[in-house]
């Protein structure tokens, strides 16, 4: 629960990068190429009646089923990680997980208990999933409290402030790359300039600027605290903005390749806007790209929550994982562990069904050539 | 529409256009005093090579001649209005609602993630609104006027999911969306088989027989031909001859449209060459009809389609080449003939069936068998630019095949220097890298480092298709010199009839992997037995003036 949020530079190509899985059934554009390309799959003339595959949906859900499968081994492998770095530590594993109680007979007793110390290492570890399956994430030896109640109190903030975060990402980064791009070069240049300054600035420098005009000049927003709409606001520009700015690249980009497209050129074609092609065409095309990298610093959001919360006094799991740590309350970090790589499990997840639903060449369903097979 | 004194005016009256595009080192002249005048109802042509100007001036007919484009003219009148200046308003009511554009490739010239209907739908919602219902119902009346089959099933379909000639249909049915009284049409059937090229054509022809005017642009005079009534030479950015279409294409008055037209190849054009302005007999091959270089029996390879389909791309394909002697491979994409060119040099294994070189087998072999011959067989694919190294100059490109045999510097000198004689490329061109070469030149650089192998086999798929006819003419001719002074065989692959009916000995027609007629080029050509054969003769697009010399017998 240490990573704070990077932005490393990516190409575009990269981004792109972790796409090539799924569409391998994507035809490629064949480009001005005048001569017809001949492609492996038997082709026909146009009055060969191509019909569409029946097979389309159930692959589809064959495919969602896969990648849901996909998700649960990785879970799988997380929580298998989490109890071999527990039995790995050094010293005794029993010591490990007391941490600063160590010397207490009674709690030893108990953790023995819920371990289940005294059976084998194969046992331990059946005992540890039965235990994650019912939801038991084990006790809190410094607070005295079950760990899935410690987690339970503190999620909900960090959820909003992440969400809330997002969602000002996206917000931000569609209005600017839909604003600057293909139009005027000034615009452009000046919009990429404040973007490489904000995704530049460490997340907790923005944080503390926003607290020293808004709410110490300005006294429009809270100081510290956790509850109302007002109090999550400063935290999640904090966040958000940076995010926005760098999906903004990304998107830009995006929409620049697809204007220069000839269906950009039909579009404009049948009297449509500039701003028109770029909302109904260009942004779906350039959401691809954009999905991947909001998936990615989604999944880093927790982390990043870690330095906000601090410097906006909230609670939170970053607040929780961070007391952990300082007070060595192993079964606390190791389920903040487990939790924040169940989300990144989840959300890259939701990334790949999002490109199904943006792409419906993706879907792998019902090109004519098949249908035709 | 009511009739007003307005309505009675051309649709397009422009004199004197000028297209400039400023970049930052210099000004590009893409249009220069251009007069275009289409009436009512008309089809007018504009023919000329890539970079003639062509595109540019269609696309300025609709305000998008691109960006940072500068638009001037003594006059610019659409529909008997000024058009040049006006607000983006009112251009945006033209577009669409009065001219319609039709591009090349609807695989990418509709939006490829949206529906049929959704594309259509977008003209109706912009310039003839109605409720949902209204639009539905019109949507399916357009797919069927375009001649789609199941125009309900298609309106849901993406373009991925078309064939390509459906997809045209498709696109064409949304540039007439908004009932325009001009259709522009940029190369709208440049990417497509000629059958689907003629349903294509026909189907543009028939919304002209309904009073829609139309501006077909193409760099293929044939096609031209078959639709308009009057046809504009371009070179770059004028007009260099105009007229009546039969009049210009059957006795042209320039000499750069004499060039165009004997540069096409057809029937006639067998033996002769095609680049030179008083054509030439072609070098005499030697060829060897009862030495076989290349033997093919019964080849056959499946591939795997997605969703579990087995697609029998080439079904016990036979064929032999003589030493010197050139194969036509003929058919329409899909038809499986660049699998058979990947069998035949080695690059894919065959599911069944043998490929002998020479006496000796060549397929299936491993790769370390072949290795030693491998330079034996030599391609040429279509885009040379895509198959050479991007960080290599044409030295290093022409010196890799020659790495193997370990030849001293002034060797390898002296190999290169051979070839670039052999394709007629200048020495000065040796340290640059092929990114700046012209699209000749490069096909040029590709055959050049086919024959540095001096190969007994050349396997050319779509040598020519990607180039202007005046760079082609150029390469066929090119490649029957080569042949002549290599006495290498050639297995010469191509969608274009005229092409393979110009340069090969013997043709094969395929279909669905399979071979459906072989023989003698003119046999085959001239007395078609098939009736695919029959039927892709028929759908040719042929130029007046050789209409007579190569009808097939039907």
């Amino acid at each position: 629960m240490t990573a704070v949020i990077s932005y490393p530079a990516l190409s575009s190509e990269e981004v792109v990068a972790p796409l090539a899985g799924l569409s391998q059934s994507a035809p490629s554009p064949a480009g001005d190429d005048p001569a017809p390309s001949e492609s492996n799959q038997p082709a026909k003339a146009a009055s060969a009646a191509s019909r569409p595959s029946t097979r389309g949906w159930p692959r589809l859900l064959r495919r969602g089923f896969a990648r849901l499968a996909q998700a649960a081994f990785m879970i799988w492998a997380a929580a298998s990680l989490t109890f071999a770095a527990v039995q790995l530590a050094p010293g005794e594993t029993i010591d490990t997980l007391l941490g600063v109680n160590a010397n207490d007979p009674v709690m030893r007793a108990q953790v023995i208990q819920d371990w289940g110390l005294d059976h084998p290492v194969a046992v331990q570890y059946l005992l540890y999933f039965w235990r994650l399956a019912h939801g038991d994430l084990g006790v809190s030896y410094v607070e005295h409290r079950p760990v899935a109640a410690l987690l339970a109190d503190v999620f909900p903030a960090t959820a909003e402030l992440t969400l809330w975060a997002f969602a000002i990402a996206v917000v931000l980064a569609v209005v600017l790359a839909v604003a600057t791009s293909g139009g005027s070069r000034l615009g452009r240049a000046l919009s990429q300039a404040v973007e490489l300054a904000v995704v530049s600035a460490p997340p907790f420098w923005i944080g503390m600027l926003l607290l020293a005009v808004f709410s110490f000049r300005l006294g429009w927003f809270p100081v510290a605290g956790t509850s109302g709409w007002r109090a999550v606001a400063l935290p999640a520009l904090a966040i958000g903005w940076p995010i926005g700015c760098y999906l903004a690249q990304v998107l830009r980009e995006g929409l620049d390749r697809a204007l220069e497209q000839p269906f950009a050129l039909t579009a404009r074609a049948r009297g449509l806007r500039l701003r028109d092609v770029k909302l109904r065409h260009g942004l779906r095309h350039a959401a691809l790209p954009a999905l991947t990298m909001s998936g990615l610093t989604v999944g880093n959001l927790l982390g990043g929550a870690v330095i906000c919360e601090t410097v906006f006094g909230r609670a939170g799991l970053g607040q929780l994982a961070l007391h952990a740590i300082n007070a060595k309350d192993i079964p606390v970090i190791l389920a903040a562990g487990l939790l924040s790589a169940a989300v990144f499990v989840a959300v890259t997840t939701a990334v790949d069904l999002a490109y199904l639903a943006v792409d419906p060449r993706l879907r792998g369903a019902g090109t004519w050539q098949e249908a035709k097979a | 529409m009511t009739a007003t004194v307005v309505d009675a005016a051309p649709i397009v009256d422009i004199v004197n256009l000028q297209v400039v595009f400023p970049r930052s080192d210099r000004l590009i002249q893409a249009v220069r005093g251009l007069d275009l005048r289409i009436g009512r109802g008309e089809a007018v042509g504009i023919v000329g090579e890539s970079g003639s100007g062509k595109s540019v001036t269609v696309r300025s007919l609709l305000g998008l001649a691109g960006t940072g484009a500068i638009v001037e003219a003594d006059r610019f009148d659409l529909f008997g209005r000024p058009a040049l200046g006006q607000s983006e308003r009112a251009w945006r009511r033209l577009r669409g609602g009065r001219i319609g554009l039709v591009l090349q490739d609807a695989l990418v010239s509709l939006d490829p993630l949206r529906t049929v209907r959704a594309e259509i739908d977008e003209v109706l919602r912009r310039h003839r609104p109605g409720s949902a219902a209204q639009r539905a119902a019109r949507v399916k009346q357009l797919l069927d006027d375009v001649g789609m089959d199941e125009p309900a099933l298609r309106s849901r379909q993406r373009p991925h999911q078309l064939s390509g000639g459906l997809r045209q249909r498709a696109l064409i049915a949304s540039a007439v969306a908004g009932d325009p009284d001009l259709i522009v049409a940029d190369e709208p059937t440049t990417a497509l088989d000629v059958t689907v090229q003629a349903q294509v054509l026909a189907l543009l022809a028939a919304r002209r027989a309904a009073d829609t005017a139309l501006l077909l642009v193409s760099h293929d005079l044939a096609v031209v031909a078959k639709v308009c009534d009057r046809v504009i030479v371009m070179k770059d950015g004028v007009a260099v001859e105009e007229g009546p279409t039969d009049q210009v294409l059957a006795a042209p008055a320039v000499a750069y449209t004499r060039q165009l037209l004997a540069s096409v190849p057809s029937a006639a054009s067998r033996g002769r060459t095609l680049s030179l302005t008083q054509p030439q007999p072609l070098p005499a091959r030697r060829r060897q009809a009862d030495r076989t270089v290349l033997r093919a029996e019964r080849l056959s390879r499946d591939f795997n389609a997605p969703g579990g389909a087995v697609c029998h791309a080439v079904r016990s394909v036979s064929l032999t080449v003589a030493a010197g002697e050139t194969l036509g491979l003929v058919g329409e994409s899909g038809s499986g003939k660049s699998t058979v060119a990947k069998l035949l040099a080695g690059l894919l294994e065959p599911g069944q069936g043998q490929v002998w070189l020479d006496g000796q087998l060549w397929a299936p072999l491993s790769d370390r068998g072949r290795l030693a011959r491998r330079r034996q067989i030599q391609l040429i694919a279509q885009d040379p630019l895509s198959s050479f190294d991007p960080r290599y100059s044409a030295e290093q490109i022409l010196a890799e095949p020659l790495r193997r045999d370990r030849l001293g510097r002034s060797e390898i000198a002296r190999q290169i220097n051979r070839v670039l004689d052999l394709v007629h490329l200048s020495q000065a061109l040796l340290n640059s890298s092929p990114r700046t070469f012209s699209g000749g030149e490069r096909q040029r650089l590709a055959i050049a480092r086919a024959l540095i192998a001096q190969p007994a086999v050349l396997i050319a798929d779509e040598p020519v298709s990607a180039l202007d006819v005046s760079v082609q003419a150029q390469i066929l001719d090119l490649l029957a010199q080569v042949q002549a002074e290599t006495a290498a065989s050639l297995v010469f692959i191509s969608h274009d009839l005229g092409v393979v009916h110009h340069l090969a000995d013997r043709v094969l027609v395929m279909k669905d992997g399979l071979v459906v007629e072989s023989g003698p080029a003119d046999d085959v050509f001239r007395c078609p037995s098939h009736p695919y054969t029959q039927e892709l003769l028929a759908a040719l697009p042929q130029l007046p003036a050789s209409a007579a010399a190569c009808q097939p017998a039907l």
